[in-house]
């Protein structure tokens, strides 16, 4: 019994380890090895006031216009699971050395996605 | 295509619906301040002015992309049945619609692109009639200028063979932002190559 303690502190530890390792993955908007959709941890404002357009061809006015959150981190496949016809256009970056696709029809869903290209935080828009 | 980062801080970007001079905003989750899709730059908050740093990328087909990079990873959007989102539709596993235009309207768009404080347009209906791959100065470097008509793309590579920051656009909307900007004209250009 006396040798048990230092055992399940042992464990408890690595417990807080792992659960803080994960907070600290998801609080950090990283992809997970699964590629599943993970998020920053801060949230987008509703809306945004400012010198702006409200519609296309319209005047420049003080307007507050609605904020719509886009995918951060988006999941990825490799090109056999792409499922994509030739002629999908796509947008196409090399970052040090590895090429990665965004199908315009997903960018054009959200006009804009957060991603992460090896080490570079890249902005991929349409 | 930018990378998210001014002065070794990382942004998180959204989508503001309104517009400057018809071009779409982002706004960023940590300053909320407002960027320019087309300008790259911030246009109003505490990063005013900032510029984002561009990344070069390449507007083509998936075929052609993947002649040029097989290894490449692709994004991917789907439900939980691992159905795919489909082309300006909202709902995951939406049905591919039955009949999809082929064509894509190219009569204004064009390949764009700045050196320094000179901006050059390509016309796509231009580069059609001009020999290829094109050689071009801007900002005082030569460029080669690529078309390909069947990829529904164009992009521009430097003297080392390296892709070059441009952006695929509608002329009008490269104009408002860049009203000095060259416009490449085929025939003009072979007579002053001869």
């Amino acid at each position: 019994m006396k040798e048990s303690k230092p055992i399940k502190i042992t464990l408890l530890q690595s417990i807080i380890t792992a659960v803080l390792f994960l907070t600290a993955l998801s609080a950090s908007g990283q992809k997970d090895p699964e590629g599943t959709v993970s998020r920053s941890d801060l949230k987008p404002p509703k809306t945004v006031s400012g010198l702006m357009q409200a519609r296309p061809g319209g005047p420049l006015e003080e307007v507050s216009v609605a904020v719509h959150e886009v995918p951060v981190n988006p999941p990825s496949v490799i090109a056999q699971d792409s499922k994509l016809q030739d002629d999908d256009l796509v947008l196409g970056i090399v970052v040090a050395g590895i090429p990665m696709a965004y199908p315009i029809r997903y960018i054009s869903l959200y006009e804009v996605v957060d991603d992460r290209v090896g080490e570079t935080p890249v902005a991929p828009t349409w | 295509m930018y990378a998210r980062k001014y002065a070794d801080r990382e942004f998180t970007f959204d989508f503001a619906t309104g517009l400057i001079k018809d071009n779409l905003l982002f706004v960023d989750r940590e300053t909320q301040s407002i960027w320019s899709q087309l300008d790259g730059k911030a246009v109003s908050g505490p990063m005013k002015e900032s510029p984002l740093q561009v990344v070069p990328s390449m507007q083509t087909t998936w075929k052609h992309w993947l002649e040029m990079h097989p290894d490449s990873r692709v994004m991917h959007l789907s439900d939980e049945e691992g159905n795919s989102y489909y082309y300006r539709s909202r709902k995951p596993g939406a049905p591919k619609p039955k009949t999809r235009s082929k064509k894509h309207d190219t009569s204004a768009l064009g390949l764009a692109l700045k050196v320094g404080d000179e901006a050059a347009f390509f016309p796509f209906s231009e580069l059609e009639q001009a020999t290829l791959p094109l050689k071009f100065e801007v900002g005082g470097q030569e460029l080669l200028i690529h078309y390909r008509k069947d990829a529904m793309t164009a992009w521009a590579t430097d003297s080392a063979g390296d892709l070059v920051t441009t952006v695929l656009a509608y002329k009008f909307g490269w104009l408002d932002f860049n009203p000095a900007s060259k416009i490449f004209r085929a025939k003009e250009n072979e007579k002053r190559g001869k």
